[in-house]
């Protein structure tokens, strides 16, 4: 099994805004969702989640507020903001621009190879 | 934008929430670890497992933290700090330029702060009672003199006065049936009261006040007791609260002070309780020495109610000043409405036939926090034009700083090159000029602060003759200290100062390519025009605003000087005054006890003459009546107003006002003898064409205060010249002198001035044994103004002499600020220039055509501002035209001399670099490079 795959920061950015789009969700809760959708190959680097999320909530992408969590413990949930919404739609638009070009060029070079 | 303004609540949480902020950091993080160990546990690790897993997978919480703060914005603090720091730094690195820089903002703020504390004591401070937002004053509109002929003209004699009296019984049908106060009192002023104690008698003012008067007020006496209800009833033993100026006066704030005896007016009073010190009674700058409740003394009666009148009786009389404290979650509006209906009814009543309703006035409510000022009325244009003149003077204060910061950009743009070419944003660097400039106005500030707490009680001992000049025959007496209006004032000045004065600098100097700058090109720096352009900009600005200034004071000038040189008519030197009003005296026998007096005064050794009248010349006060001359062809409807005077024996020959034609008035002029009458030039001149004026005969309307009668014949036996009365500004105006004897009905009750004219010396010199006589007469009668006829005018040119003084300070200031900045931007400009200038001279130019060019620059300069100037002053001196005499606003000498003064100085200024630049060595100058 190969190892995890460190994210770059951007697309975890990325990640983090797809997720809480489903549902407000805390900390944790995003990073168990990334490795489950993502079939355990992503591996969120816990000590880079926090710094992303609160990046993310100074910029006004999301909306942070406390409540109780499924086993009656406060949490704070992160939730997406319209103005996240609009920033999570280009940055899907340029992600797959950019996954499929570069696909474009990895299929080239495998066909000279 | 819309994005910017959503996210904003949770930047600013970041930023000022910080503590709680890194808290619920911790909280979640905590929570992370908490459900990664229930995960663990779940599958099938041990408890100590489980939770080293969770910790090892989060990593260090230190590093998570610090990766969060870089999201979170910037600290300010921190920054500020690191800022401050470096600003303070600079300042270091240059003092004496940065003590100019605080020297000059100290003046324009304090300047600032001392007019602002004046007008904060009289206009802004609230009442020291107890909540003062629910006092509210009661007042009534109308445009009709209807229903009732007002006597209390004290204060509705000029349109825009909020307060209007009312009549007794509306007050008592107000109070008891009004729903909306929780208490509605009244009070008068009682003015020169003559007050006794322990055989002394003095002088004071006090108010006559309702029994809830102090209640109504929520005022606490420091000593014994307040009035009370009880107080007010029919019979009560009359009691009286004093003044804490009065009990430090006069008793030394003795707490024995308590039960003491004290006359009013000669009719005796308990004193049951003191004041608090700060207390003034409800109309501020006006001192209250003592408070005593209606209805004590019958006898006794406040200002402007007629003797005879029954004042808690009478509908007709309206006299009585009324304010209330709403009672809670009762608004002013509310109140007044409901109110109305009730004071119309009450004006109504046992009025026959019922006037028309839409006659009648309506019930107003004013805010009654501040009190009623006298002086803010009378005072405001005293203080608004102060005002004006400090803000122009901090406005050239900011002109001249901004003019030096500009210069040392030009000496720190290495620093700034560095700092731009390191990848600092522009941004940052003007945030650090700016808090460079507020630090140097907040300090400029804190010293201004200083100057002002003593420059207020100079400007209010300034403008105290003002006061007098407008009939406040008592002394200011305001609350200087500085409280936190002042404060919040001086900050809130100081950093828009700041901002002001550094914005401009931090643009242009952050404005630049730092390249050439850090090779270390000076060809470059010198080809930016910017700097030079806008600091020369600064200065003519300076001087334009100066030299305004400058017009003004000049115009000030010589209004004081043509009132202090015109002719008056008589001869002021030499002259002793004094005033005396005897109580519990009827008409002949005060005829009798002045004629007494006067004559006792006259065999005084050292009085060459003595008289008297009843008003002194030059204290602001006439008398003035209407007339008919007999034998003239009435003109239907129209009388002739002349001013009137009521003077004794010798009066001409005292004041030495010659004598024309016929005679003076003398001893012979009894009550009982022919009526006489003495007139001016200007009576015979207005009223009778010019023609000799003796042996007409003339009567006065309104005798005995009644419309349509005429009082007997006055047959007028002299003519004297023309000669100042009231106001030295006023010109003379028909006149009329006449024997005090035959004047009663004009004057009741009224106190008599005594004239006298020393041999030799100085005047005062017999006041001890003018006091002597007096006393020796009427042991218990206190003695006014004991004063010189040259103390009098000095009193009446006191605003004219405070105004020249105020002016001159300050425009000589902002000359000196505009000197200084003068000199600034052009040392600066000739070492800029020295390069250029050492190549002019090795290339053969004389050291005086180096000094000509430099000073020719800097008159250049003047020049532009002086004309800008010139316009300025012309638009502003319209604003002053009320208070100049003898002079317009546009005199042209006035203007050429301010002109030429600050031209003057301004060369003046020039000259000290043009001497530099002729100094410098060639050879120096090109190895420099």
């Amino acid at each position: 099994m190969s190892k995890p795959t460190d994210l770059v920061q951007g697309t975890l950015d990325l990640l983090i805004l797809k997720t809480v789009a489903i549902e407000p969700m805390h900390g944790w809760g995003i990073a168990q969702r990334i490795r489950q959708v993502s079939k355990e190959v992503l591996q969120v680097n816990q000590g880079a989640l926090y710094p992303a999320l609160h990046r993310l909530e100074q910029n006004g992408w999301v909306h942070a507020r406390w409540s109780e969590s499924e086993n009656h413990r406060r949490a704070k949930y992160y939730a997406l903001t319209p103005a996240g919404r609009k920033y999570l739609e280009r940055e899907e638009a340029n992600w797959l621009r950019l996954s499929t070009a570069i696909g474009l060029v990895i299929g080239i070079g495998e066909a000279r190879g | 934008m819309n994005h910017r303004l959503t996210r904003l609540p949770v930047r600013l949480r970041a930023l000022f929430h910080r503590r709680r902020v890194e808290a619920e950091l911790k909280d979640e993080l905590r929570f992370h670890i908490e459900k990664q160990i229930e995960q663990n546990l779940a599958a099938g690790m041990s408890a100590e497992e489980a939770r080293r897993s969770a910790r090892r997978d989060l990593g260090g919480l230190d590093a998570i933290t610090e990766g969060c703060r870089e999201a979170w914005p910037a600290r300010l603090p921190g920054e500020m700090a690191q800022d401050v720091r470096y600003g303070l730094r600079q300042l270091r690195h240059a003092p004496g330029f940065a003590a100019v820089i605080i020297l000059s903002l100290a003046l324009g703020i304090g300047a600032n702060s001392a007019v602002f504390s004046l007008i904060n004591a009289v206009m802004l401070r609230n009442l020291p009672v107890k909540d003062p937002g629910r006092l509210a004053l009661l007042s009534w509109n109308s445009n009709h003199r209807t229903l009732s002929r007002r006597v209390f003209s004290f204060m509705d004699n000029n349109g825009g006065y909020n307060d209007k009296p009312f009549a007794w019984p509306t007050y008592q049908t107000l109070r008891d049936r009004n729903r909306v106060f929780s208490s509605l009192f009244g009070f008068v002023p009682l003015s020169q009261a003559n007050i006794g104690i322990a055989g002394q008698s003095s002088l004071a003012n006090g108010e006559m006040v309702t029994g809830n008067y102090f209640s109504g007020l929520g005022v606490q006496p420091v000593l014994g007791r307040a009035i009370t209800k009880q107080d007010e009833r029919a019979g009560a033993a009359p009691v009286t609260v004093i003044g804490y100026g009065l009990w430090t006066r006069q008793f030394g704030q003795s707490r024995q002070v308590l039960g003491k005896a004290i006359s009013v007016d000669g009719m005796p009073f308990t004193i049951v309780g003191v004041a608090p010190r700060e207390f003034f009674g409800a109309m501020p700058g006006y001192t209250d020495d003592l408070w005593i409740p209606f209805k004590a003394n019958p006898k006794l009666l406040p200002y402007g109610v007629p003797e005879g009148h029954s004042m808690y009786l009478s509908r007709r009389w309206w006299w009585l000043i009324i304010m209330g404290r709403l009672q809670p979650g009762v608004s002013r509006h509310q109140a007044a409405s409901r109110m109305d209906f009730l004071f119309r009814q009450a004006i109504t009543t046992g009025l026959k036939p019922p006037p028309k309703s839409n006659r009648l006035p309506h019930l107003q409510l004013y805010p009654g926090a501040r009190g009623i000022s006298v002086l803010r009325q009378q005072f405001s244009p005293e203080l608004r034009l102060p005002m004006i003149l400090v803000g122009i003077v901090l406005l050239i204060a900011c002109a001249n700083v901004a003019g030096l910061l500009l210069a040392r950009a030009t000496a720190r743009q290495g620093e700034i090159a560095v700092r731009l070419s390191l990848g600092a944003p522009r941004r940052r660097l003007i945030r650090q000029w700016l808090t460079e400039g507020l630090l140097l106005s907040l300090a400029g500030g804190a010293l201004g602060l200083l100057l002002a707490m003593w420059g207020s009680h100079a400007l209010l001992w300034l403008l105290q003759g003002s006061g007098q000049s407008l009939h406040l025959d008592h002394s200011l007496h305001l609350n200087l200290s500085f409280d936190g209006a002042v404060l919040s004032f001086t900050l809130a000045i100081s950093l828009v100062t700041g901002i002001l004065f550094s914005i401009l600098p931090a643009l242009q100097a952050t404005r630049m390519r730092p390249a050439p700058v850090l090779k270390g090109s000076r060809a470059d720096s010198s080809t930016q025009p910017g700097p030079m352009r806008l600091g020369k900009t600064l200065v003519a600005a300076q001087v334009a605003l100066s030299l305004a200034l400058v017009t003004a004071a000049g115009l000030f000038l010589r209004t004081l000087a043509n009132l202090e040189h015109q002719p008056l008519g008589f001869n002021p030197r030499h002259l002793l005054l004094c005033s005396i009003n005897p109580q519990g005296y009827k008409d002949a026998q005060r005829i009798e006890f002045y004629g007494r007096l006067l004559r006792r005064l006259q065999l005084l050794p050292g009085v060459q003459a003595a008289t008297m009248s009843s008003n002194l010349l030059l204290a602001g006060m006439h008398g003035s009546w209407p007339i008919k001359i007999e034998g003239q062809a009435a003109k239907t409807g129209k009388m002739l107003f002349a001013n009137y005077n009521p003077v004794g024996p010798s009066f001409f020959h005292t004041m030495g006002i010659r004598r024309l034609l016929g005679r003076g008035v003398g001893w012979q002029d009894t009550p009982a003898a022919p009526r006489v009458a003495v007139v001016n030039q200007a009576f015979a001149r207005k009223f009778l064409g010019g023609g000799n004026p003796i042996g007409h005969t003339f009567r006065f309307g309104y005798y005995q205060f009644k419309a349509r009668q005429f009082s007997p014949g006055y047959r007028i036996v002299g003519m004297v010249q023309d000669a100042k009365y009231a106001r030295l500004r006023n010109s003379p105006s028909p006149t009329i002198y006449l024997p005090y004897t035959q004047a009663f009905w004009l004057l009741p009750k009224f106190g008599m001035n005594f004239e006298l004219r020393a041999a030799h010396g100085n005047p005062l010199a017999l006041a001890p044994a003018v006091r002597q006589t007096i006393h020796g007469l009427d042991p218990m009668l206190p003695i006014a103004a004991l004063k010189t006829q040259s103390q009098q005018i000095a009193t009446a040119l006191a605003p004219e002499r405070a105004y020249a003084w105020l002016w001159g300070l300050f425009s000589g200031l902002a000359v000196l600020l505009a000197a200084i900045g003068l000199y600034g931007l052009m040392a600066y400009a000739v070492t800029r220039r020295t390069h250029e200038i050492g190549i002019r001279m090795a290339l053969g130019a004389e050291r005086a055509g180096i000094s000509r060019m430099v000073v020719r620059e800097v008159l250049w300069l003047a020049a532009i501002g002086a004309a800008c100037g010139l316009a300025l002053a012309a638009g502003f001196t319209r604003f002053i035209a009320s208070l100049l005499y003898g002079v317009r606003p546009l005199d042209a000498a006035t203007l050429a001399l301010a002109a030429s003064a600050v031209l003057l100085v301004a060369a003046l200024a020039g000259w000290l670099p043009a001497r530099r630049a002729a100094r410098v060595d060639p050879l120096q100058a090109l190895r420099y490079e």
